[in-house]
């Protein structure tokens, strides 16, 4: 630049301030420092300044009128389009902005952390600048300077020892998690316990209603209702659940798929030896009393003479008398045979016990787990079945009933779609869809509408919608259902065909075929057990309910309702469980009505209620007669006490999975 | 201060002891517990001292400890044993403090005005602490320790990021390849940073006269 003499430091200050100033051209020179208009080379520098100024704003104007006008905004536009549809990429500048290799160079320099020819070079580019050199030398001061105050100080002390409150975290922390992976891997065993819980001591406790029933019966009977009774029993199995989910009321059977056959411990030698004496028949014509004396364990030999089926009387028909006649019952057991006019419910031969089976039995509670473990399907064993081709379509129902509801509701429709006109079908799917929480009410009447249309003599569809009208408070549709369900004269849960679907679910999963037959003949009619007795403590609430309002002829058709019921379970089933429910349930019912008339002073009605109630007792009585022994498996953890009782039914080595005929009665 | 736990020389010297850091987490990573006492003998004290920096709490830099090996043991079977321990879990420690501090919202690397007081600044410990060589005279040492305590007001002016640098490399006494590691960069942008430190600071002084002689 022409005219820039020397400066003294002072002219080296304004002229920075001139440099800075952005509107030096329209700066006026009245507004100058007073140092610039008296200092001849300060206002020259400012002359010339101006002056390169607005040749560099000239030389703008022409450049913007003769370049072309270049518009890169569609290049923009496509490169950030090809950014976006991953065609370029865009590397991470962040090494460039934070990785500047020379000062990484400098810096380890300073550090001494350099090899020798890399230091040599840096000290050849110091050796050439004093500036740099000036510099480098600096900020060494500083990192030497940092250096001692970081070697110097001294922070607070750690003046503990950590180690104990550190391995107690560790020790919590392995707490939970174990915690954790066990409420996990359990729940659905604990859900499922909570299902067989339930469905077993309602069908096993509610049945003991005689003043004959074992003292350990009688002491977990009491007189509390059914629902507080589950709730009772309930509460050793699923605290965890409950401590979970925080809920008091859990709605088992609306969780669960309509049938779940998870068996606990305990509860499944219950159930097998409890069952097994029931349905054992043949042995009553042929059993060799003698060996009950001698107190062998049952042979493997089979006892009959052809080795063909021979109905027996049930033992319990003689009540307390185990000493029967052998060719009278033989003769009794034929004519019977004889009159039967409907199939039996399951034939098989249990001819050879595994030995193993016996022993898990009579020695090792433990072993009884394994039961449980036959008796079911996981929900991914069912779904597995399902996928399996050549599955019979009792094995396809079996395997339903292990499956979750949802998907339940899937199979069970495709079914239908197959086979529309299948009443059970229909009643497995509305028991699917009363397990939802959210249903269309369309669906699920749409359902019960076409059960009872192709079942039209069972009055179980009648009831079942009755429930449900009850439950959402509609009173009048439910009196409707209970009338047309009084003009029903059968009752048919299909126990049989569920029970012999879960027979085949078991064979297809790969169980003993005997093994399969005694679990399913084992817990068959549980879960309509369950229902009747759903059903009967509804109705037994709605009557008192109207009975409390007044309205005694309302209450008086709804008891007589749940009396039909009953006589009509007993009338219709072939399952002597189910034929104690709806005993027991009409005698609940016969016991309101009588109370009911009692409160109406019409003696002459309630006597003839009171004299089919003696009845009832005594057939109810007879029922639990035959089950009493079995009872005394409760009482007793000697191994040979329950090869006795067990020996009672396994000697001839012959057993029929059947029920006695039902006996006529008023 | 008596330090109760003496890394040198207060542990039990167990086989345990003779292990590297990374064969003691391959070690429990099988489980082996042992090797967690271990490895809390070797670095409670440096790890408190770390999060201490960033936490600025006696108490919370105790309880952040106990996480910190707490998540050590957590992460035992994803340690990558390819990689060096100690950066590995100070990370751990500052990802922790930097997100206890982000819960309580508070300033992390607050002013060095604490570590001065700590150091108390104005004793005369401090100042006697510092060694000046001995070719010094008595007016060049008076020229050093001004500009040393000029240093420390200016490091109270740093930007967030560029004190935790300073705080890691030089009184965490950490080397660039570890605070790389720990900061999740890269050692050369590592030195770039602490280079630009070092040059603000002089830049600094020099404004404020600190390198007029």
């Amino acid at each position: 630049m022409q005219g820039v003499d020397l400066m003294n430091k002072e002219c080296e200050k304004y002229r920075e301030l001139l440099l800075e100033l952005s509107e030096i051209d329209s700066l006026e020179e009245d507004l100058l420092p007073p140092h610039i208009l008296g200092c001849d080379a300060c206002q020259s520098f400012f002359k010339e300044l101006k002056q390169i100024q607005k040749e560099l704003v000239d030389i703008g104007n022409i450049l913007n009128k003769t370049l072309p006008e270049i518009d890169i905004r569609d290049n923009i536009k496509n490169g950030v389009a090809k950014i976006q549809d991953g065609e370029s990429v865009v590397r991470e500048v962040v090494e460039s902005e934070h990785n500047v290799p020379e000062l990484a160079e400098w810096h380890s320099y300073i550090e001494n952390e350099l090899n020798e020819v890399a230091r040599y070079k840096c000290e050849l580019k110091l050796e050439k600048s004093d500036f740099l050199k000036k510099e480098i030398e600096q900020i060494r001061i500083i990192h030497e300077s940092l250096d001692n105050i970081g070697k110097l100080w001294e922070g607070p002390q750690l003046n503990e020892d950590l180690l104990p409150l550190i391995l107690r975290k560790v020790e919590q922390y392995k707490l939970h998690q174990s915690q954790s992976n066990k409420f996990e891997t359990i729940e659905e065993i604990e859900e499922e316990l909570c299902e067989l819980s339930s469905t077993i001591l309602t069908s096993i406790k509610e049945v003991d209603v005689s003043s004959q029933i074992t003292e350990k019966a009688k002491q977990s009977k009491q007189n509390i209702g059914k629902r507080e009774q589950i709730e009772k029993n309930l509460t050793h199995v699923i605290p965890l659940k409950q401590s979970k989910t925080k809920e008091n009321d859990i709605k088992i059977t609306k969780k669960h798929p309509f049938l779940n056959y998870s068996i606990p411990i305990a509860v499944a030698a219950i159930l097998v030896f409890t069952m097994l004496g029931v349905y054992i028949y043949a042995y009553l014509g042929r059993a060799d009393y003698n060996l009950l004396n001698n107190k062998k364990i049952a042979s493997n030999e089979k006892s009959s003479e052809n080795g063909d089926y021979d109905a027996t009387q049930p033992f319990y028909s003689k009540a307390g008398n185990m000493q029967m006649d052998k060719e009278a019952h033989a003769k009794n057991n034929r004519n019977i045979e004889s009159k039967r006019g409907r199939s039996n419910y399951l034939e098989g031969t249990l001819s050879d016990w595994s030995k193993q089976l016996k022993d898990n039995a009579l020695a090792n509670a433990g072993k009884l787990m394994r039961i449980g473990v036959w008796a079911t399907l996981t929900p991914q064993e069912a779904r597995e079945l399902l996928q399996k081709s050549g599955l019979s379509p009792e094995a396809i129902l079996g395997a339903v009933q292990f499956l979750p509801p949802e998907e339940a509701r899937v199979v069970l429709q495709s079914a239908i779609d197959t086979n529309p006109n299948d009443a059970y079908l229909r009643y497995a799917m509305v028991q699917t869809l009363r397990n939802f929480d959210n249903v269309s009410e369309d669906e699920i009447y749409s359902q019960l509408t076409a059960w009872s249309d192709l079942d039209p003599a069972n009055t179980l569809p009648h009831i079942v919608e009755a429930e449900m009208y009850f439950e959402k408070g509609e009173m009048d549709k439910a009196i409707n259902c209970i009338t047309d369900a009084d003009n029903d004269s059968n009752y048919d849960s299909y126990a049989k065909i569920t029970a012999k679907a879960y027979m085949e679910a078991l064979l297809a999963k790969g169980v003993d075929p005997e093994i399969a037959k005694l679990l399913a003949s084992a817990s068959a009619g549980l879960r309509e057990i369950q229902i009747i007795d759903e059903i009967s403590q509804t109705l037994m609430e709605y009557g008192k309910y109207y009975e409390d309002s007044g309205d005694y002829n309302m209450a008086f058709l709804i008891y007589d309702t749940l009396r039909n019921l009953g006589m009509k379970v007993d009338m219709s089933s072939e399952l002597i469980q189910e034929r104690m429910a709806g005993l027991k349930h009409a005698q609940e019912a016969i016991n309101a009505m009588i109370q009911l008339m009692n409160s109406e002073n019409s003696f002459s009605d309630a006597q003839s209620l009171i004299d089919t109630t003696q009845t009832l007792s005594e057939m109810m009585t007879n029922y639990n007669l035959a089950l009493d022994d079995f009872y005394r498996l409760f009482d007793t953890n000697d191994p040979n006490t329950i090869a006795e009782i067990l020996n009672l039914y396994l000697t001839s080595g012959n057993t029929n999975i059947n029920v006695p005929p039902p006996k006529e009665h008023k | 201060m008596n330090n109760a736990i003496n890394n040198n020389m207060a542990f039990d010297k167990t086989p345990h002891s003779s292990y590297s850091d990374e064969a003691l987490m391959s070690l429990l990573a099988r489980d082996e517990e042992m090797a967690l006492t271990e490895l809390v003998q070797r670095y409670q004290n440096e790890v408190f001292h770390f999060c201490f920096h960033y936490l600025r709490d006696i108490e919370m830099a105790k309880d952040a400890v106990q996480e910190v090996f707490l998540r050590v043991y957590i992460a035992r079977e994803r340690y990558d044993s390819e990689k060096k321990f100690k950066p590995w879990m100070l990370s751990i420690a500052r990802n922790l403090c930097l997100n206890e501090l982000k819960r309580q919202k508070l300033i992390h690397f607050e002013t060095f005005d604490g570590y001065v007081e700590n150091q108390n600044y104005e004793d005369k410990k401090y100042n006697e602490g510092i060694e000046p060589p001995k070719t010094l005279t008595p007016f060049e040492e008076s020229i050093l320790k001004e500009r040393q305590k000029v240093l420390w007001e200016e490091l109270n002016n740093l930007p967030e990021e560029a004190r935790e640098i300073v705080v890691l490399r030089y009184f965490e006494r950490l080397q660039a390849r570890e605070m790389a590691e720990i900061l999740g960069s890269t050692e050369g942008a590592i030195r770039t940073r602490l280079h630009r430190v070092l040059r603000y600071l002089k830049d600094r002084l020099n404004a404020r006269g600190g390198f007029d002689e």
